[in-house]
């Protein structure tokens, strides 16, 4: 069971579907090497008459990923209906989703804190020592970044800051940078085995409905911490529509063909370490919560509407 | 041209009467007479203000380094009571409140028992007799009093901030209200709806339980199409729905008052979640036990047991020995719960071999080999959900029927569910302290051994390990660092 590969990503890894374990490059400093041993220490290269990069007529590897995709998605079509796999959920009880027994599972996540922003928390994503579950873990800090200290005119707005750090599944991409959808057709119930520290964390899931219109479906996960391991059943219908970590008057049930991520996001505001584990995520049908409906309505829907909020 | 002595005489004294409202200037600040008590205005130009602080500070202070820089954004900067402006005008009203504090009127709040709280009442109270029905000055008095909730312990009063509404201007032609869709574009006195805004938002922030009286009284003050009673219906039918998904809600001001014990009893519940868990607490024997703790930390052990757990450890193998995990952290809401874990390694589990040797036949080796029912010898028939299975004039009943039949469901997370109990012990009970040695867990197994008799004949060992929790770097390890003077070390160059 045990791997000689220890799969660690850091949060500075990006949304590069081929790099895996990535780092920040320096950006500021160039380094410089004393090939002749000057006295003063420096040298100055020669100047090289500038050569563009070698842009391929065809990029090769992004077709022959595409072709790949291209023959399953013809073999699927016409497969009979017990053999294609969206259809065969509907059978099933149980359908897990995420599952971290091998550490090559780790390649469908990417991480991001603040320190895109400027920001002074850091995360990483890991195996944890029984080799079967992820640990996510790290430092979350509400330290201003440059770009947002506070002035000192009385008069001018003082927001807060918080810090914030999250792990989202990388997107499933087909033929020439299509995207494709996650199904979530045929269950009712979100549900997660996971083994935190006491921390408030949100699950969100993404919703592209086309032409720039993106909703995070999210839900709050309070966990327990200590030793044992917990459960949490999260159905559809109470996951909350919102826009940037906003939450929306007017709710909508999820749109179940056009769901593109997960994400687990800590935004608490408390400046500490954190630490959470995961076993699986997985699906599951529960006949006590409704199929199609949002437990979430606007009753006062004439009046917000004109309010414009 | 002159004017003769007596139009000289009238405008000297129109000028007189005018003189009130030409204030003078001290400094860049404004005097004004506010209901009998001097109180400094923020002045309109405040730019000006500002670039001159700087440049003499600029000056004072000559930064060279960026590490000073960073020293001072890690003062908190947000208290605006700093100002002296806010600072006195607060504090004018509170030593008013306090000398009248104890007369006819605080009837009314009789039911409040906390004094600070009788003295936020009474202060709010007192401005509004010397306001008046105009209510002048009441975005500064507003703004203030947010600011210093805390201060009077009334954060998760919801009366406190409806009370702070009564402090707008009440009545039909102030020009606040905002009552029809189309209209509500035109009017004017945004900063006042804002305002109200923000107060809604302190409410969510601190956790106060929003009422109908709240949406009523901003409805009557703003409209029915302004953002402040958007934001009084939005927080009333979202505040139910998200404290629902805490198990143990709790408001600010009482996750105040907690002394460290509570908060290590919470933070157990919620660690070792159970209705009938067994919480003790057990006292630690100092002459064993030499080290010091801090004043705020506990210096006595809190278990926690659940019955279920009870009943693991009464079947543990005394040869086995048990482990006692090292300290790690856990958050209740804001606060830290450090706690240890007793618990054992994982046991291959055998299966039974001494009730299969006795058996000759099962059950379902029996309806396998003959197709008969065990006792009744009878044959068994397909769709055994049937309830007269010998009359099929009568409708069938299929119990068991689901969109495939049996043989097709799949189910996984069954498959995975039990794999980390192969590798993870059983646990027999937690136990929370803020000490580090093991000298002091012994107090903790001697208070356990009075209920779990077993305990006395195990062997308790004391497992050291290192927690992320409590040895977390605080920065990215694997960064490079380049102003570090061992980077070209580490990096390899000389």
């Amino acid at each position: 069971m045990a791997n000689p590969l220890v799969w660690v990503l850091h949060s500075a890894g990006r949304r590069f579907p081929s790099l895996t374990a990535a780092r920040r490059i320096s950006t500021g400093l160039r380094l410089m090497q004393n090939d002749e041993g000057d006295e003063s220490g420096i040298t100055v290269k020669k100047e090289t008459p500038h050569k563009p990069p070698q842009r391929l007529a065809i990029h090769w590897p992004k077709f022959r990923q595409s072709w790949k995709h291209i023959q399953f998605d013809i073999k699927n079509r016409f497969s009979p209906m017990k053999k294609q796999q969206h259809l065969k959920r509907l059978t099933k009880e149980d359908h897990v989703v995420y599952y971290f027994r091998n550490p090559d599972d780790l390649r469908y996540w990417y991480l991001m804190t603040d320190e895109d922003i400027g920001g002074y928390s850091w995360s990483e994503l890991r195996q944890s020592k029984n080799e079967m579950t992820a640990l996510f873990r790290g430092y979350l800090s509400n330290r201003r970044p440059r770009d947002r200290l506070l002035s000192e005119d009385p008069l001018a707005e003082r927001p807060r800051f918080s810090g914030f750090a999250f792990m989202e599944t990388k997107p499933f991409i087909t033929v020439l940078d299509k995207v494709e959808f996650m199904s979530f057709i045929g269950f009712n119930v979100i549900k997660l085995r996971i083994r935190g520290d006491g921390r408030k964390y949100m699950l969100e899931a993404h919703c592209d409905l086309g032409l720039g219109y993106n909703l995070m479906y999210t839900a709050p996960v309070h966990t327990n911490g200590g030793p044992l391991w917990q459960e949490v059943k999260i159905p559809y219908c109470k996951l909350i529509a919102s826009k940037k970590s906003g939450l929306l008057s007017k709710q909508s049930p999820m749109d179940l063909h056009k769901m593109t991520n997960f994400r687990f996001l800590l935004n608490d505001g408390i400046e500490g370490p954190f630490q959470l584990e995961i076993d699986y995520i997985a699906f599951e049908r529960d006949y006590n919560f409704p199929f199609e409906d949002n437990d979430y309505y606007d009753p006062w829907l004439p009046i917000n509407s004109n309010s414009g909020g | 041209m002159q004017l003769p002595k007596a139009c000289e005489a009238v405008c000297c004294k129109f000028f007189r009467l005018l003189q009130p409202l030409c204030k003078p200037i001290v400094g860049n600040k404004v005097l004004v007479q506010h209901n009998g008590a001097q109180v400094f205005k923020r002045s309109i130009n405040t730019t000006q203000v500002t670039w001159q602080r700087l440049q003499k500070e600029s000056t004072e202070n000559e930064i060279d380094d960026e590490s000073e820089i960073v020293a001072k954004d890690l003062e908190p900067i947000d208290s605006s009571l700093d100002i002296e402006e806010d600072a006195s005008l607060l504090e004018h009203y509170i030593n008013k409140a306090k000398h009248d504090l104890g007369s006819f009127e605080d009837i009314e709040y009789m039911d409040v028992f906390d004094p600070n709280k009788k003295l936020y009442y009474k202060m709010v109270d007192l401005w509004l007799k010397e306001a008046g029905e105009t209510r002048r000055g009441h975005r500064e008095f507003i703004v203030t009093v947010m600011h210093a909730m805390s201060r009077f312990n009334v954060e998760s009063d919801i009366s406190a901030y409806t009370k702070l509404l009564d402090c707008f201007p009440q009545g039909e032609h102030t020009g606040l209200k905002r009552d029809h869709w189309f209209l509500a574009a035109f009017k004017d006195k945004i900063a006042d709806h804002l305002l109200g805004d923000k107060l809604i938002r302190l409410i969510a922030e601190n956790g106060a339980i929003p009422n109908e009286e709240l949406h009523n009284k901003t409805t009557d003050l703003f409209g029915k199409f302004s953002p402040t009673t958007f934001a009084a219906r939005s927080i009333l039918f979202w505040y139910g729905r998200l404290v629902s998904f805490n198990k143990y809600p709790m408001s600010v001001s009482d996750f105040k008052q907690l002394s460290p014990i509570e908060v290590a009893f919470y933070g157990l519940r919620q660690i070792n979640p159970g209705l009938d868990g067994n919480y003790q607490c057990f006292p630690v024997d100092k002459t064993k036990c030499t080290e010091i703790l801090d004043a705020g930390k506990i210096d006595s052990i809190i278990s926690v047991q659940t019955p279920e757990q009870q009943t693991l450890l009464a079947k543990h193998d005394p040869m086995v020995p048990i482990f006692i995990e090292g300290p790690n952290l856990c958050y209740f809401r804001e606060k830290t719960v450090q706690y240890y874990v007793m618990r054992t390694d994982p046991r291959n589990k055998e299966p039974d071999t001494a009730s299969k040797s006795h058996i000759l036949a099962t059950k379902d080796w029996w309806t396998d080999f003959y197709k008969t029912d065990w006792k009744t010898d009878k044959k068994i028939q397909k769709d055994s959900g049937k309830l007269y299975s010998s009359e099929w004039l009568f409708p069938t009943i299929h119990l068991d029927k689901n969109l495939s039949s049996k043989s097709e469901i799949e189910r996984d997370i069954c498959q995975i569910e039990k794999d980390t109990e192969a590798v993870e012990g059983p646990v027999y009970a937690i136990a929370c302290t803020d000490y580090n040695s093991p000298a002091a867990l012994q107090g903790w197994i001697k208070g356990l051994v009075q209920t779990n008799k077993k305990l006395a004949l195990c062997s308790v060992v004391f497992r050291e390990e290192k927690s992320f929790m409590l040895n977390a770097p605080t920065t990215d390890p694997t960064e490079i660092d380049i102003h570090d003077p061992n980077f070209l070390e580490d990096a390899g160059f000389q």
